[in-house]
């Protein structure tokens, strides 16, 4: 059946990343509307933090003095897109943008034809159309209503920071085309880290509105703002200028701004929000000030807390321990060395000559040329480096956040009664260094426990269930720390901060939404839980020690009164006589 | 008497000021009540308070209160003594209800705080609570061919009509002038008293009758144990053939646990088990008239078939044997033989036949 074989080889193309994108988005974080306005913040809000730090990492070599960092949010609403009902079919949709209306109805247009302040009035060549503005408006046409439902919002998204800008000719790329970032190929504890990000939003932003993503940056003072319309290609997965030139309106001397209008849902509040979202970011960043215009126009601003720079995350080498078969095949495409030992020695850390050496013999390819190696070959060579005894891969390249940090972050942020915190010495999962930070806030108004999930200095707001922190807060024995607990064994009235950095966080998805269950992390996170738990459980136990003291004294006071009328009635001695040598004695035991 | 009483009383006070001056934490001996220190004094057959003593703190949370309900009593007690009054339990109770200022807590929520509070001041001084010039709960009737001055009132107990003669709470200054009888009954429920009083039981047998209305109270105890002692009555005990009737009959036997401390002065060791027993129900053929025992009684049973007093093998095989069939049988059951059959039959028979459990 030769052509039905030929048939099918048609069929077949090679789709790009873009394309596999828009058909599962949800991987990405676009699976809801609420969602996809919090994934668009994210992304843009974690490429200026990245962008801020950097700067000033690089400014502090140069003896340069910080530029506090500053990030700002803003979130318009463009237009609203109700769908409106006639015996339950949808029979039009009327757009909503500020006070403007317009309206499709029976395949008519609709224009505004007279404006009030309470009720617009829409015309198309056949009827008028009666809108009474209100939260959700009330759409009459000839005096019969219909019914009205929102469909969606778009909303106008703008994320500025002033860090160090982007040259003009790599805006396209950053912005417009999947896998290119300066990250994924370096092990190094970052935000973003595949390289996805950015580009997922500017895609969603096209496949919704229909919009290029505006960017805009300045390198310096001297030069101008330059701004670029960008697209992406979907099918190509190449970035497209739709426009670009010099912006005048930008006003700092250097960073960047990025605007996008997409489709979502804005809530105002709530574990899904932004608003919370960006308050936990400020929580894990205290060393930058994030503010936040809403759509209401509200203003809020989440101070900086810290004058200090996080230490700088160091780039490392992969460990032998820690590669897998495909990035080993690469990584041998791409190398300089043009030999196995000089292969081994320079792209990865903690091989020496002699180790080397003890790998290549081992994996049995003595003999063999770099650019000779068979398939096989290198599987046999990623055995040998697995097993090669080696030393851990160094740790100073990661970047924690702090104890002192963290505790005055959420004593700042939650005005608990009490606050404690761990920042646990760094550990190793598959080769890859990871480190473990817990801080926790007791309060007993707080009531049920909040786990607040970081990675890499970024909140973790969805899949909680599927992540290790969650698992590992699970699996504590929480009967030992004198808390309160809730009927599912839970402890009560704590903020649980739970903070995992490395040089790859092994999410469990694209979206970056959980982390994955390696034992070494969740072992970790768990040691760092128990430590924090055992401070809040010495503050509770000399809390309850202080209370119950003065409930005793309390109840003494109380009864004193009527055990001395007693005695002296009894013995007819003077009444004061008898309460001051007990008074004496309550005295002697309030110590 | 009485002001050894208030003696007593004031020692108590000024030890506890005493302590308190030396800057230690007051407390007050209590004998434990209870069955961890209560002891069977097999040679005088009865139950005895052990030595065992616990001390009731003031600065002790858990004591603390119990502590000053202790010493309002006595206050309570030393008062009715100096003006020679006497008061009831409930009396005390709401003399001494009040709420202590500046909280929302009372001195006594209930009745049931107050009750034991008295007792342990009595096992505290060794004293009766009458000697606190408080009086028990009274409970108890009797009838019988008996003279008895009470108040300066003489009393004739055969002429009382249908009710008889209501028992005091205290019966230490009752004087019995003329008795003309050869037994006492003593029946636990009013029911079976009335049936019996009706058919003049106690004419044809030569007998006072008396029904302790349920658990026996102090003065009816204490009157039957003079009856035993001062005049050589034989007691018979006639309760329901189950654990609570066989533990009545112990308490009128060997006293109780939680009067221990007074055995001496309210047990009547000769008294003897008339009926109704396990056995009974064959031996009478009242099988279709048991009641199914419920976990309770059994679970009471098997504690009685631990106590000391309870060990004799005839005791072990009764109540073993209510264990075993799970059944308890009541006085009345015997009225489906006829009415008459418990006056007329059942305990002559028993009587006449020797027929007891001691």
């Amino acid at each position: 059946m030769p052509e039905i074989a030929e048939e099918v080889a048609k069929e077949y193309k090679e789709i790009s990343v873009a394309e596999f994108f828009e058909k599962n988005r949800h991987l990405l974080g676009f699976d809801s509307r609420m969602k996809a306005v919090l994934t668009c913040v994210k992304e843009a809000v974690e490429n200026s933090i990245d962008a801020v730090e950097e700067m000033n990492y690089r400014r502090l070599k140069k003896k340069q003095p910080i530029i506090p960092p500053r990030i700002l949010v803003e979130i318009k609403k463009v237009e609203s897109i109700y769908d409106l009902y006639e015996n339950d079919r949808i029979v039009g949709e009327l757009i909503r943008a500020g006070k403007n209306f317009v309206a499709i109805y029976a395949g008519k247009k609709y224009g505004v034809k007279k404006k009030g302040e309470r009720e617009i009035v829409l015309e198309s060549d056949e009827s008028k159309m009666r809108i009474i503005i209100e939260e959700r408006p009330k759409v009459l046409v000839d005096g019969k209503e219909l019914k009205v439902r929102l469909r969606t919002n778009k909303y106008k998204i703008m994320v500025e920071d002033n860090g160090h800008g982007i040259l003009k000719e790599h805006i396209p790329k950053i912005f417009g085309k999947f896998l290119y970032g300066s990250r994924f190929h370096a092990y190094r504890q970052s935000r973003g880290q595949q390289g996805i990000g950015i580009h997922s939003v500017v895609l969603y932003a096209q496949l919704t509105t229909g919009k290029p993503t505006r960017v805009t940056s300045r390198i310096s003072k001297e030069s101008p703002a330059y701004f670029m319309e960008v697209m992406i290609d979907v099918s190509k997965n190449e970035p497209k200028i739709v426009n670009e030139g010099i912006d005048g309106g930008f006003k700092q001397e250097h960073g960047t701004r990025v605007e996008f209008e997409i489709e979502g849902m804005y809530i105002k509040s709530g574990k899904f929000s932004v608003l919370n979202y960006l308050r936990y970011t400020s929580l894990a960043n205290p060393h930058v000030e994030i503010i936040f215009k809403d759509p209401y126009g509200k203003k809020h601003v989440f101070e900086r807390r810290s004058k200090d720079l996080p230490p700088e995350p160091k780039t490392i080498k992969p460990h032998p321990y820690g590669v897998e078969l495909g990035i080993l095949m690469r990584m041998l495409k791409n190398t300089k060395a043009r030999t196995l030992i000089g292969f081994l020695t320079t792209e990865f850390c903690r091989v020496g000559k002699e180790s080397a050496k003890q790998i290549i013999t081992a994996a049995g390819l003595t003999r063999k040329k770099l650019d000779e190696l068979t398939r096989n070959d290198i599987e046999n060579l990623l055995k040998a480096m697995q097993r090669a005894k080696l030393q851990r891969p160094p740790t100073d390249c990661l970047s924690p956040i702090g104890a002192a940090e963290l505790e005055k972050s959420l004593k700042e942020m939650f005005k608990p009664e009490f606050c404690a915190a761990v920042s646990r010495e760094p550990s190793v999962y598959r080769g890859i260094p990871f480190l473990v930070e817990v801080a926790m806030a007791y309060d007993e108004s707080f009531g049920e426990t909040t786990i607040l999930r970081f990675a890499n200095k970024i909140p973790l707001l969805f899949d909680a269930s599927a992540c290790a922190i969650t698992k590992a807060v699970q699996q504590i024995n929480w009967s030992s720390y004198k808390l309160q607990r809730a009927p599912n064994g839970m402890p009560m009235n704590l903020i649980i901060l739970v903070h995992v950095a490395s040089v790859w966080i092994p999410y469990t998805s694209e979206g970056k939404t959980a982390i994955a269950n390696y034992p070494e992390i969740l072992k970790e996170i768990k040691l760092a839980l128990q430590e924090c738990a055992r401070k809040v459980s010495t503050y509770i136990s000399g809390k309850r020690r202080i209370y119950e003291r003065k409930l005793r004294l309390s109840i003494f006071e109380r009864y004193l009164p009527e055990v001395v009328g007693a005695l002296a009635s009894i013995t007819q001695r003077d009444r004061e006589e008898i309460y001051k040598k007990f008074e004496g004695l309550l005295k002697k035991n309030e110590r | 008497m009485k002001g050894e009483v208030i003696k007593k009383l004031n020692e108590l006070a000024e030890d506890v000021i005493r302590k308190a001056e030396r800057g230690e934490n007051p407390y007050i001996l209590i004998p434990i009540r209870g069955i961890t220190n209560v002891i069977y004094d097999e040679k005088n057959r009865r139950i005895i308070l052990g030595d065992k003593v616990s001390k009731r703190y003031f600065l002790n949370v858990a004591h603390a209160k119990k502590f000053m309900q202790t010493f309002l009593v006595a206050a309570f007690c030393h008062q009715l003594l100096k003006e020679g009054i006497h008061a009831s339990l409930r009396e005390t109770f709401y003399s001494l209800k009040r709420t202590l200022p500046g909280s929302k807590e009372n001195t006594f929520d209930t009745q049931d705080e107050s009750d034991p509070i008295i007792v342990d001041l009595e096992v505290t001084l060794d004293l009766l609570r009458e000697q606190l010039h408080l009086n028990a709960d009274a409970r108890g009737r009797l009838v019988g061919d008996v003279i008895i001055k009470d108040r300066g009132d003489t009393i004739d107990c055969s002429k009382l009509g249908s009710g008889g003669w209501f028992i005091p709470s205290n019966v230490e200054d009752i004087e019995f002038k003329n008795i003309n009888a050869e037994f006492v009954l003593v029946v636990e429920k009013v029911g079976a008293f009335e049936r019996l009083h009706e058919d003049k039981f106690w004419q044809k047998h030569k007998c006072i009758l008396i029904s302790t209305v349920g658990q026996p109270a102090r003065g009816c105890r204490r009157l039957i144990q003079r009856l035993a002692y001062e005049f050589g009555l034989p007691i018979y005990v006639f309760v329901d053939a189950d654990s609570y009737g066989f533990y009545i009959y112990s308490v009128i036997k060997y006293g109780s646990m939680s009067l221990a401390h007074i055995s001496d002065r309210l047990g009547t060791h000769t008294a003897k088990f008339i009926g109704l027993t396990i056995s009974d129900i064959d031996k009478y053929g009242l099988q279709n008239f048991t009641i199914k025992a419920n976990e309770l009684d059994i679970k009471r049973a098997q504690e009685l078939l631990k106590y000391k007093w309870f060990q004799s093998p005839e005791w072990q095989k009764e109540i073993k044997l209510m264990i075993e069939r799970k059944v308890k049988a009541e006085l009345e059951a015997l009225a489906s033989k006829g009415l008459r059959y418990v006056s007329d039959v059942y305990l002559p028979t028993k009587i006449k036949n020797k027929e007891f459990l001691d």
